[in-house]
């Protein structure tokens, strides 16, 4: 009974309007399910130091999914000498060593182990991420002898099929009114008013489960760890230092590993890469972009899956959370957003304003502008680093039209701002590397209620030409380790799975519908070239 | 022209002459001679006249206590403790070695030694008695004189340098009481009454106007003997009110009396008021300062529109903090005016006004009402007494969401209600502006009731709030009263209550504009009276101190 | 006398009567030799100065939670536990009283008024007599460096609770780098350095200051008597700087504790409570090694404003407002939060406390050597009450009273508290106060 409450609560509560990449809670736990589990194979050959045994093993493990329960059942057999501890040791990278999370001998050690422990938040993060292993330590190897990386038991179709879709919403749920308010200058009823915001936050809208069910057979799998599995035995010693040199630093060997050494992430095509873990779970954040809930082809656009959203909306068309959605990187907690996020906001590039105008109504407008700009200024940031609202940014004008400055058309009912299909290019910053996001037939669905962070909330989504995309892809490069992710694995599954706007010529699609969320502040956003004085107040 | 209709006309010329001068001036017996000490402003404007703005006066200044709503008037009763003297002769060394110091000398210095190593009385003496006119704000006399060659010649013999010599003695010179303080000359007039000398009204004139000593023009007209008629100040005082240091001096004024210099200590929480920050408090008190110039003297506007005007100024970080469009961040001053009906009119919508007189984390209706009865109309509020009991605001099962209704007791319950009424109403006028004065329509989930009554006038935001201020004859009396104290820098004397009540006729007689207040008081005769000196010992006067 | 300890030198150094300087009087009675501006040497051996201080907070205490009302012993309760390691320095004053004689009671300035000047104040503001520790410093601190050293935790020089009158409101040093700049820049001779030649600079700058005061009589004659007063404080401290400057031409006796201090680092001031405390611990370090250098006798530590304006960041109350505002929690029987920043307060007297301990001097340390006079505003600030203002000694006085006392008052006025210490410091008065608050009674029960 508690548990179906569970369920039923932490199934609604994934809203539109969503804070930034940290969630704080992680979207369903599907407790009917089942338990997750887990098993690894132990051999010598795992281990990171140069072993020579003919020890094996095998560990099985099952989490119950309420209680977050991991209970085990380990055999280890023909080792070189005495059994010193088993473990489960984590959080690792490929070819590193890591400290013990669970002894899995507590009562003693035996050639067969069985025990459960109850995992904290931070173990079972580890654990859906693939960074935990068991070690065998014996006297003759006190590091360890065998060594077995956790792999999840994929989630069987049956199981997949099980997982409910949430169901269209009852009446109008969106954007209700929240009581507060827009604070701010008195809005008597004029004509028209403009609104203006500066763009603060913007993440891959990714939809995830508490138990990352939608990726059932585990995450993807990273460039660091195919770099390291295709090492031979005496390099991996030589290159990792028997382990101690750190994975940000290996970077520079471990993409080189094309055939002649060249760096696989400038030529993903020359090394074939297991095929990329994509999201086989069947809810998404996002639009639907070509009309259609089938995913059959089109003139413009190509054969794909179809998501349904968080709201029970069908038809949602998000390759791109396909993709990247099993990356650790992308997920929450994951630094690619988050890192990308602060760095902008500290270095005051790639300042992006929206402006609304011809505005009747704030909960209520038939007909609106929305126009995207460059800003020249940068944040105005508050003593503690947050970004402060209502503060005035110029538009970058460059021979009085503005360098960035495509406006679509668009509505706002109860709140809530929707916009027409518009062709979009934005001057987007992130992660140290700009980037221009071409979104094609964009959509913007923007909750207009401020919130009491003095933000306003949305998800905005197109086909990012898949060009412009792999370019900046290619900045992130810096960050594949840390990301968890592998250029040709991406790149191949991308290129498979793009499907928009397909080449007049070869029929293969070249955009990747996608979906942000982003926040926003109010802003004033100067028309003006700087100068001259502002004018009156609206 | 007939000799008859000459004559006419010459009559007619001398009554209109008469009038104009001003002659229905009460008599006034005039305050007891000032002792004054400088206040900072007008120390670091003595130095930066008499040597220039490349002269550095980096140091603290105690703290003046104010009187009867002003500083200058307890810069009357100011004393120099210990460590006001230490920091004293610190500062005048600094000053004295900038001003000797190679760079400096050349221009500072209007002569050169015979031997740069040794003292030359000549030389010393050209510079002893240029720059002590200015500092002192007269000529030294030859006594004075003597006792600074003393100390710069064997200053200059101890280091074999002239320079060296020059600045002990002007070290000296600079941590004298007669720099420090302004002392008022009373002599015995031509008809035995007693009067102020040329210097006493040239630097009484000089420190109302420019807030500063006065210059050259001024100091020549003093020995001259000019100053000691009417004709003679009000030529100066045309002067001095053409030249653009007016504007110093009437920001001093206004400094004062709108108590700006709490701006120093200032704290928001910046958890709470993120967007209010060290630059935003700066801007804040330039920009009341601005509207009030630009009202009152480059437009000659109506005193009594600080209540009501639109017109003011923004910076980008003001313009974060009043949600309104700047031009650009760094945009510099901007010339802004509020939409018509915009509720943020008036100084009283101001920071510097509604988050100069808040809390830390929250507004106060008690301390803006407070500010707004004893700082624009000069009508004091008494303390609270001791045995407040708070319990009755602290009802559990009803807590107040706005201030309004946490308040309720102040103007319901009798011990209360007699002072509360006079803050509260004006106060919750403000609501709408927290504690950082940033616009808000609701408090705790619930709309901000600023409705109210002052002297009859119902309004209903800040907007209705300035307008009823606006009308409230007090708010005149109050500028002609801190005005007049302020050029006098004394309490009030009984016997110029008459004089108050003209210069407010006249005030209101001439459209309420600041120009001619401070023409009128700057050109009276009362300004420069003054009574015998009190020889007994002094007590506390019935004049307020205010803490 | 002229004492650079670089050894530790004996008392038959002493006794012999000098050591590079002007005689020692051994043989005189006690008060004498301290009056005399030699004297930090006496026959019983004890031979360091000792120094007088107050220490100023406001909000007073939470009734019943702070000290016990037994009078065997000091009770430290909840609110004052920071107290309890330092009870055998202490002496508490309970149940001392201001009576006002009608006057009325400005809140939360009428209680230390009266306790520090023997006089309730008529006006708000008033302050109608000198404080004690003026007095204290005009007897003793003649011929240090500094007639006093006053401090204030909150930013705000104008947080100071030492004064000559109304308008001679000595201003408190509120940033720890300006303070140290103040005691260790320009001026301190450091005495692990060796003396140097004679400084011509000096001379000239006491020429530059007679030369100010030959002045006097010529700038007086034009100004009225009452401007005239005035003008004594100004003229008497041009008068120090000069006896200061002649000093500073010998060399200035120092305990071994003296070092010369490394300066602080810039910090903000304000009122948040770990600002204030940070500010409050880095100043008193420099206090207690100025003190040590003999650069003062005299200190005054403000730790907060008479109307707390102490708050936690993030929270709109401050420490006053919640003493009004906040309600009395039934269970605990107090307001939390108010007693929360009480707690505060009494953590940083301790660690005042400490600091004087820290030092070593003599046979002891600096606290031993000193006299720490530590008061309210208020008892309880809910009412404004000034009756019961808590009031405390801390410290041994350089022997000369007994600690670790609890005094009942029973309505004494809180008077008869100051008149002990000023006897305890050695100044030559009988009588203190004005109407009701006036009195000639010592505690003697204090006295050794």
């Amino acid at each position: 009974m508690f548990v179906r409450a569970l369920f039923m609560m932490l199934a609604v509560l994934l809203p539109l309007a969503e804070s930034s990449a940290q969630i704080v809670d992680a979207g369903p736990a599907h407790l009917h399910l089942g338990p997750v589990r887990f098993y690894a194979d132990l051999t010598a050959g795992e281990q990171t130091a140069t072993v020579v045994s003919n020890g094996r093993g095998r560990a099985e493990f099952s989490l119950d999914r309420a209680s977050l329960t991991l209970s085990w059942n380990v055999s280890v057999d023909r080792l070189t000498s005495r059994t010193l501890s088993v473990s489960v040791n984590g959080p690792q990278r490929p070819g590193t060593n890591a400290g013990v999370q669970i002894d899995l001998a507590p009562r003693g050690l035996a050639p067969t182990l069985r025990g459960s422990a109850v995992l904290t938040e931070a173990q079972l993060d580890y654990l859906l991420a693939g960074r935990m292993y068991v070690n065998v330590r014996s006297a003759r190897y006190p590091d360890g002898e065998l060594r077995g990386q956790l792999q999840r038991v994929p989630l069987t179709a049956e199981q997949m099929a099980a997982i409910p879709l949430p169901s269209p919403p009852a009446a109008k749920e969106i954007g209700a009114p929240t009581g507060a308010g827009k604070n701010g200058a008195a809005g008597k009823s004029q004509a028209t008013k403009t609104l203006g915001y500066v763009i603060a936050n913007w993440d891959n809208a990714i939809y995830q489960t508490r138990f990352m069910d939608e990726c059932p057979e585990g995450p993807a799998i990273g460039n660091d760890e195919l770099w390291w599995r295709g090492l031979a035995r005496t390099d991996k010693d030589r290159l990792t230092d028997k382990g101690l040199v750190q994975p940000v630093d290996r970077r520079f060997v471990s993409v080189f590993r094309g055939p002649q050494g060249e760096d696989v992430c400038w030529n993903p095509t020359l090394v074939k890469d297991p095929p990329l873990r994509t999201v086989k779970g069947t809810v998404a954040y996002g639009f639907d972009l070509d009309s259609r809930s089938d995913g059959k082809a089109t003139p413009k656009s190509c054969a794909h899956e179809n998501f349904v959203s968080a709201r029970g909306e069908r038809g949602v068309d998000n390759q791109m959370y396909r993709l990247l959605g099993c990356h650790y990187g992308w997920r929450r907690n994951g630094v690619l957003d988050t890192f990308g996020n602060e760095e902008r906001r500290n270095s005051g590039r790639g300042v992006i304003l929206m402006e609304i105008t011809g505005v009747t109504d704030e909960r209520n407008s038939p007909n609106v502008q929305v126009g995207f700009y460059r800003a020249l200024d940068p944040y105005q940031i508050d003593s503690v680093g947050r970004i402060l609202p209502w503060a005035s940014y110029r538009i970058d004008i460059n021979k009085d039209k503005p360098r960035y400055g495509a406006v679509a058309r668009g509505r706002i009912e109860n709140g809530v701002l929707k916009t027409e299909p518009l062709d979009l290019k934005l001057p987007f910053y992130s992660n140290s590397a700009y980037a221009e996001l071409d979104l094609k037939e964009m959509r913007l669905e923007l909750d207009l209620t401020l919130g009491k962070d003095n933000k306003v909330r949305g998800l905005i989504g197109g086909y990012y030409d898949f060009d412009k995309w792999w370019e900046y892809m290619l900045k992130l490069e810096f960050l594949i380790a840390t990301g968890d992710w592998s250029c040709p694995s991406l790149y191949t599954a991308a290129r498979e799975l793009a499907d928009g706007h397909p080449d007049p010529e070869t029929g293969e699609c070249t955009s990747i519908s996608s979906a942000f969320r982003m926040d926003a502040l109010p802003a004033f956003v100067i028309h003006e070239r700087a100068g001259s004085a502002a004018g009156a107040v609206r | 022209m007939r000799p008859t209709a000459k004559l006419a006309l010459l009559g007619i010329l001398c009554a209109v002459l008469v009038t104009a001068c001003g002659s229905n001036e009460p008599q006034t017996r005039g305050g007891p001679p000032t002792l004054r000490l400088l206040t900072e402003a007008q120390y670091r404007n003595i130095i930066r006249d008499t040597f220039g703005s490349q002269v550095v006066v980096a140091s603290r200044f105690d703290p003046i206590v104010r009187i009867e709503g002003l500083l200058a008037v307890g810069a009357g009763r100011a004393t120099v403790t210990p460590s006001g003297v230490e920091r004293y002769i610190a500062l005048a060394r600094s000053v004295a070695e900038q001003v000797v110091a190679p760079g400096n000398r050349e221009l500072l210095i209007p002569c050169a030694p015979a031997a740069p190593q040794a003292h030359d009385p000549q030389c010393a003496e050209l510079f002893l008695r240029s720059a002590g006119r200015y500092l002192m704000r007269r000529a030294l006399t030859d006594e004075e004189l003597a006792s600074y060659q003393r100390i710069a010649a064997a200053a200059a013999a101890a280091n074999s340098d002239f320079h060296a010599g020059l600045s002990y003695a002007l070290q000296a010179m600079l941590a004298s009481p007669d720099f420090l303080f302004v002392a008022e000359n009373v002599v015995d007039g031509p008809d035995g009454t007693p009067r102020l000398d040329g210097y006493s009204r040239a630097t009484r004139l000089s420190l109302f106007l420019w807030n500063s000593g006065p210059d050259e023009a001024l100091l020549a007209a003093a020995e001259r003997g000019e100053l000691d008629d009417t004709r003679g100040i009000r030529r100066q005082a045309e002067r001095m009110m053409e030249s653009t240091r007016l504007e110093a001096g009437v920001r001093a004024f206004f400094t004062d009396m709108l108590a700006l210099d709490d701006f120093q200590t200032l704290e928001k929480d910046t958890n709470i008021y993120p967007a209010f920050s060290l630059a935003v408090a700066n801007d804040a008190r330039e920009q009341v300062l601005r509207t009030l110039t630009d009202l009152l003297l480059v437009r000659d506007g109506d005193y009594r529109d600080i209540f009501t005007t639109r017109n003011t100024f923004m910076t980008g970080s003001l313009g974060l903090v009043y949600r309104v469009p700047a031009a650009s961040p760094s945009a510099g001053w901007v010339p802004f005016e509020f939409a018509e009906g915009d509720p943020r009119a008036g100084i009283q919508t101001q920071l510097s006004f509604v988050a100069l007189h808040s809390h830390p984390g929250k507004s106060s209706p008690t301390l803006r009402g407070k500010a707004i009865r004893e700082l624009l109309l000069c009508q004091r509020v008494p303390d609270p007494p001791a045995s407040v009991n708070f319990d009755l605001f602290n009802d559990p099962n009803a807590p107040g969401k706005t201030a309004r209704d946490r308040l309720i007791r102040h103007s319901t319950d009798p011990s209360c209600s007699g002072c509360h009424k006079l803050m509260d109403p004006i106060g919750l006028a403000l609501e709408n502006f927290d504690g950082a004065g940033q616009q808000r329509l609701y408090e705790n989930g619930e709309l901000i009731d600023t409705s109210g009554e002052i002297n009859g006038m119902a309004f209903t935001d800040s907007a209705g709030l300035g307008d009823a201020l606006r009308d409230d004859p007090a708010a005149p009396a109050c500028l002609v009263r801190r005005v007049y104290t302020y050029a006098a820098s004394r309490p009030i004397q009984r016997s110029e209550r008459q004089l108050l009540n003209h210069f407010e006729d006249e005030f209101a007689g001439e459209g309420y504009r600041l120009r001619e207040l401070i023409r009128e008081v700057a050109t009276s005769d009362a300004l420069y009276a003054v009574s015998q000196p009190r020889l007994r010992t002094a007590q506390l006067g019935p004049e307020e101190v205010s803490p | 006398m002229s004492v650079l300890i670089k050894k530790p030198f004996t008392r038959r150094d002493l006794l012999r009567g000098s050591i590079g300087g002007s005689a020692i009087a051994v043989s005189l009675p006690f008060l004498d030799c301290f009056l005399s501006e030699s004297g930090e040497a006496l026959a019983s051996g004890a031979s360091l100065p000792v120094r007088f201080g107050t220490w100023f907070w406001s909000m007073g205490h939470t009734p019943g939670h702070a000290v016990g009302e037994r009078t065997d012993r000091i009770e430290f309760l909840e609110e004052c536990k920071a107290l309890i390691p330092y009870v055998e320095h202490i002496n508490y004053f309970g149940h001392f009283n201001s009576p006002l004689d009608g006057r009325p009671n400005h809140v939360h300035h009428t209680g230390w008024v009266t306790t520090r000047t023997a006089t309730a104040p008529v006006l708000p503001g008033e302050i109608p007599a000198p404080t004690l520790d003026v007095m204290v410093s005009d007897a003793i601190s003649s011929n240090t460096r500094f007639r006093s050293i006053d401090m204030s935790c909150t930013g705000n020089p104008r947080d100071s609770f030492t004064a000559r009158d109304t308008h001679t409101r000595n201003a408190g040093e509120v940033s720890p780098r300006a303070l140290y700049a103040r005691l260790f820049g320009n001026g301190f001779t450091d005495p692990t350095k060796e003396t140097r030649a004679p400084d011509p600079d000096l001379m000239l700058q006491q020429s530059v200051l007679s030369g100010i005061r030959e002045q006097r009589q010529r700038f007086e004659r034009r100004i009225g008597a009452a401007d005239r007063a005035r003008l004594d404080e100004y003229f008497t401290s041009i008068r120090q700087l000069e006896t200061q400057l002649a000093l500073q031409q010998k060399e200035v006796p120092v305990t071994a504790a003296c070092r010369m201090p490394k300066s602080p680092d810039e910090t903000p001031v304000g009122l948040e409570i770990n600002v204030a405390q940070g500010n409050h611990e880095a100043m008193a370090r420099l206090l207690v090694m100025a003190l040590a250098c003999n650069q003062t006798r005299v200190f005054n530590m403000a730790f907060n404003n008479a109307l707390s304006s102490l708050r936690r960041p993030g929270t709109a109350y401050t420490h006053h407002t919640l003493t009004h505002e906040e309600a009395v929690d039934q269970k605990f029987g107090y307001q939390p939060e108010a007693f929360w920043f009480n707690c505060r307060v009494m953590e940083a007297l301790a660690s005042f406390i400490g600091t004087f301990q820290s030092v070593m001097e003599g046979n002891g340390t600096l606290l031993d050597n000193t006299l720490i006079f530590a008061h309210a505003e208020t008892s309880y600030a809910k009412v404004h009450a000034v009756d019961n203002i808590p009031v405390m000694t801390i410290g041994r006085a350089g022997g000369r009273i007994k600690t670790g006392k609890h005094i009942a008052g029973h309505g004494d006025p809180v008077s008869r508290v100051g008149l002990t210490a000023m006897q305890v410091m050695g100044l030559p008065i009988e009588t203190w106060g004005t109407g009701s608050l006036q009195t000639a009674k010592t505690i003697t029960e204090i006295l050794v």
